[in-house]
């Protein structure tokens, strides 16, 4: 008779067996034997498999300056991140023999980086899940390792959009554009309309998340918005985009490029910099935001959806998010980053503005959230942002906005892509 | 001549009409508006395997359909990323649930875009827009 049937809590039954050879022993009997016969359906299999994603770690980092860069290319400002990430790892050029990048808005990359930095990349890999491909890269990049295909792998965005002034979303030709729905922005005012109109909350709310973003960019001489504080009012004040979303609940567009190296945790210890472990990863592709319920649109109801992404990054770092000391949350509109705070579970839904409100998310509260000011207000390198700046506050070099003793980061990427939401989060630590 | 010659008018953006779902547009040109309902009843405004029982897109038939829903979200566009709308601003885009389950994208019309709110109930009607037919959601049921 199976005493660890799988849909048995192991506490209970190590409690029953404990029971049973203590009643034995009452009972005058001298031995017990304890046999185990595991089987895979009992077993959590995937235990191996965080085993495995846990002995990877990132080895290199490269963040070119952000802003208005004209004169440069996509392409070059690629190659500047990943000459500055070579740098940081003090690697071999040669060695790195994987190389995936995420074409951004502005002109496309298309990988020539890596042949100009002369990499020796064994595949060279384009990941697009628009704003969740950051850790998107970090996870393929594992996948390349762990085939055996790679052993150094780069991951790299650059986007020039500032430069090439590129309207995100304008004159595009997809099923929407007859109706005259262009536009991201336009995507997230839906979930802004649905969220105020469900938990009767206001634009001057998401104004709180702005406030707070910027908050966190005035002190970094590295943030397009250093120095430049805005209030409330401001947010009010700033134009409508679109409605009801104003100029300020939509993140920055600038140049810029970040370059991160991955490999073994072993490997990464014979490098020069310090490395940053990977505790665990989740992904979300909720291609029903929209079309489960049948809609031709891709946009998320007032709720958003955060499983599995949560509970397999969570699960697999075998952490609960009050073991979380910094949190790098996307956000490429105020409400994105409002719902994910309530998703993960720092506040209640509907309640993201009051929790900033009372004195969290600010780089120096209880709960340091984009202590950068990430898309908002340092820089739109879309998911490696949030990865970069994870990789900064455990490495300690978060400057003016470190957190002290930061020793585990969440980082959280959302893309609207053409086939509904997609979300990825990753649990990273100290190694 | 040349000063007598007008500009022309900008043409809306180009229809974009999914191979997959051509029976809805071909519909919609002869003035009726349908979705694809599943054996199992369950209706979709796309062709695609139907998410409650696992059949096959082909077990979808495009049936005609009320046309009544109620407005679940909407956005104002105040600024135009189209040359097409750029005299139509401000302009209302909606995602309305039908009656029979399924939501579209779509304009609410015959209404100011102050007086537009969730919930508020609307009837899809069959309009032109350039050389297109479309559907968009009246206020006035």
């Amino acid at each position: 008779m199976p005493l660890h049937p799988p849909e048995r809590n192991y506490v209970e039954t190590l409690k029953e067996d404990r029971a049973a050879i203590l009643l034995a022993d009452e009972l005058g009997f001298v031995e017990a034997f304890i046999s185990e016969h595991v089987t895979d359906f009992a077993e959590d299999v995937r235990v191996a498999r965080i085993h495995a994603m846990q002995s990877y770690a990132i080895a290199g980092l490269g963040v070119t300056p952000q802003g208005i860069i004209p004169g440069t290319s996509a392409e070059k400002l690629a190659w500047d991140a990943i000459e500055l990430a070579l740098n940081d790892a003090g690697i071999e050029r040669s060695k790195v023999n994987g190389y995936i990048y995420q074409p951004g808005f502005g002109e496309r990359t298309s990988g020539v980086a890596a042949s100009r930095a002369a990499l020796g990349a064994n595949s060279t890999l384009q990941i697009d899940s628009s704003g969740a491909s950051g850790i998107f890269t970090l996870i393929t990049a594992i996948g390349l390792i762990e085939a055996g295909t790679a052993e150094y792998v780069m991951c790299v965005h650059a986007t020039n959009a500032r430069s090439q002034a590129v309207t995100v979303g304008a004159g595009g030709q997809d099923q929407n554009s007859i109706f005259g729905l262009f536009s991201p922005g336009a995507q997230s005012g839906m979930m802004a309309r649905g969220y105020m109109h469900k938990y009767n909350t206001a634009s001057a709310d998401l104004a709180e998340l702005a406030v707070a973003l910027r908050y966190n960019a005035v002190p970094r001489s590295d943030a397009y918005m250093f120095n430049r504080p805005i209030t409330v009012d401001d947010h009010q004040n700033s134009p409508f985009i679109v409605r009801p979303l104003h100029l300020f609940d939509y993140c920055l567009v600038t140049d810029g490029a970040i370059a991160f190296l991955v490999t073994t945790a072993e490997r990464a210890r014979d490098l020069q910099t310090t490395p940053v472990a990977l505790l665990g990863f989740g992904t979300c592709h909720e291609v029903g935001q929209g079309y489960r319920r049948g809609a031709n649109t891709v946009l998320g109801p007032a709720d958003l959806d955060v499983e599995p992404a949560r509970s397999q990054a969570f699960g697999s770092a075998g952490l609960g998010i009050e073991d979380i000391d910094v949190f790098q949350f996307y956000d490429a509109f105020t409400i994105i980053a409002a719902l994910q705070i309530e998703a993960y579970g720092l506040c209640a839904r509907g309640e993201a503005a009051d929790w900033v409100r009372a004195g969290n998310f600010r780089w120096d509260s209880k709960h340091p959230c984009n202590t950068s000011g990430t898309l908002h207000s340092w820089g739109y390198v879309q998911g490696f942002t949030h990865l970069a700046e994870g990789i900064r506050q455990l490495r300690g070099e978060g400057g003016p906005t470190q957190v002290p003793d930061a020793r585990t980061a969440l980082v959280t990427n959302v893309g609207i892509t053409a086939a509904g939401l997609a979300q990825s989060a990753v649990i990273l630590s100290t190694a | 001549m040349s000063d007598t010659e007008t500009p022309a008018a900008p043409v809306p953006p180009r229809r974009v009409t999914p191979v997959e779902d051509q029976p809805f547009w071909d519909a919609l040109d002869t003035a009726n508006f349908v979705l694809a309902r599943c054996a199992c009843g369950t209706y979709y405004a796309r062709s695609q395997a139907c998410l409650r029982c696992g059949a096959t897109a082909s077990a979808l038939t495009w049936t005609p359909v009320s046309g009544r829903g109620t407005v679940r979200t909407f956005v104002v566009f105040d600024k135009p990323y189209h040359p097409y709308f750029k005299e139509r601003l401000p302009y209302v885009v909606a995602v309305v649930a039908l009656e029979e389950g399924p939501e579209i994208t779509t304009n609410v019309i015959d209404a100011d875009v102050s007086a537009i709110e969730i919930g508020m109930p609307v009837r899809i009607i069959i309009s032109a827009r350039g050389e297109y037919k479309i559907h968009q959601a009246s206020a006035r049921v």
